[in-house]
């Protein structure tokens, strides 16, 4: 969405830049809705029929962007799939949850199915102990038990997404003497 | 033999490949507040012209949306060099360049971790890695304190301030280097950061 968005802010910056530089010229003593442009308005009857469809293609595509981007900020958060598939993946969520716990270093996991029925979106957030092997912990998670959540799902590409937190215990102060000077 | 290892690894670096651009799409800012913001912003203004528009074409003499009998009267009356006028349109001009600049890509959310499923990413925050870089260093001995900072977007390495109160520190930066690298080859970030040593010692 970032191509619409820079589309909507050059139009603006330009169109405030150009109100600007105007101010700065000799038609600086005119007002924005110059008569001339009236008179022009009047003496074309195509020009207001077309500038409102333009302005009506505009805010159409407007609530049409809002409403895509609407579904993706919901769909975030709240899943558009189905009761059945919901239901199977609250079922094979706990399976994923118990085996991922299961590995080394593993402390707390915690699953969410999101996204469409087209994109569906697995997110996971990990926490794992501060100096664990994370890159085996994240091979082991893909291979087994987000493979399994996969075909428990009967979904075979949906993506996993995994998010790992990293948890330290409480610094302590460390003694000043005991180590003997290196050479 | 050779065919089927030259293309497992051909295989290999796709799905490389794609793992991390699926981990870039998916760490990547949405800008999901600036996109709603100009949606709305291109909605209302569309709107309000084309019923505007509409209203003229029709010589219906009369603005059906509040507000806009004033401003039209405001924009036949006051010229170009008016404050007001200026003011707003150098709102107009700041509001482009902000959403212009939300276009930009943005740093990921995190640091993305090495993988060949092109159907996995993860990712680990910065300051967990910062954490555990400065835990690494710790674990030498002789190392009293430590801090790590940088991955930031100006300071890309990643820097691991130590203090030892050795007045002889010897190889010790050699030693927290290698146990920073160690713990980083253990994560296995997608893109391994540059790592900086930097050791204060007793000078009394």
């Amino acid at each position: 969405m970032r191509i619409p968005i820079a589309a909507t802010g050059a139009l603006l910056l330009l169109c405030g830049a150009s109100a600007l530089a105007l101010s700065a010229t000799g038609l600086a003593g005119h007002p924005p809705l110059d008569p001339a442009v009236t008179d022009f308005a009047a003496r074309s009857p195509w020009f207001l029929p077309a500038a409102a469809g333009i302005a009506e293609i505009l805010a159409l595509a407007g609530q049409l962007w809002l409403v895509v981007q609407g579904r993706t900020v919901v769909h975030l958060r709240w899943p558009d799939l189905d009761p059945q598939t919901r239901a199977h993946s609250r079922a094979a969520a706990d399976v994923l949850v118990k085996t991922a716990k299961e590995l080394p270093d593993v402390q707390d996991v915690r699953v969410r199915l999101t996204g469409t029925v087209n994109r569906p979106r697995l997110v996971m957030h990990v926490t794992c102990a501060g100096d664990a092997l994370l890159s085996e912990v994240y091979g082991e998670l893909g291979a087994g038990p987000v493979e399994r959540y996969r075909r428990a799902l009967g979904m075979p590409d949906l993506k996993a997404i995994v998010r790992f937190r990293l948890a330290f215990p409480q610094p302590e102060k460390r003694p000043r003497t005991p180590h003997p000077e290196t050479a | 033999m050779a065919e089927a290892l030259v293309k497992d690894l051909i295989e290999e670096e796709r799905s490389r490949r794609q793992a991390r651009r699926l981990a870039v799409r998916e760490f990547r800012p949405r800008r999901a507040f600036a996109g709603l913001a100009a949606a709305l912003v291109v909605t209302a203004a569309g709107g309000i012209a084309a019923i505007e528009l509409l209203a003229a074409t029709l010589h219906s003499g009369v603005h059906p949306v509040p507000g806009m009998g004033a401003l039209v009267h405001a924009l036949r009356h006051h010229p170009w060099r008016d404050a007001g006028v200026r003011e707003a349109a150098a709102a107009t001009a700041g509001c482009g360049l902000l959403f212009l600049l939300a276009a930009l890509p943005g740093r990921l959310r995190g640091v993305p971790l090495d993988g060949a499923d092109p159907r996995l990413a993860g990712v680990v925050r910065r300051s967990a890695l910062r954490r555990a870089a400065a835990d690494a260093a710790l674990t030498v001995p002789g190392i009293e304190r430590t801090r790590a900072r940088g991955l930031g977007l100006l300071r890309r390495r990643l820097v691991v301030r130590t203090v030892t109160h050795y007045r002889n520190p010897a190889n010790l930066e050699e030693l927290v280097h290698a146990a920073v690298t160690a713990r980083l080859e253990r994560i296995e970030p997608m893109h391994r950061p540059l790592v900086d040593v930097r050791l204060r010692w007793r000078k009394d």
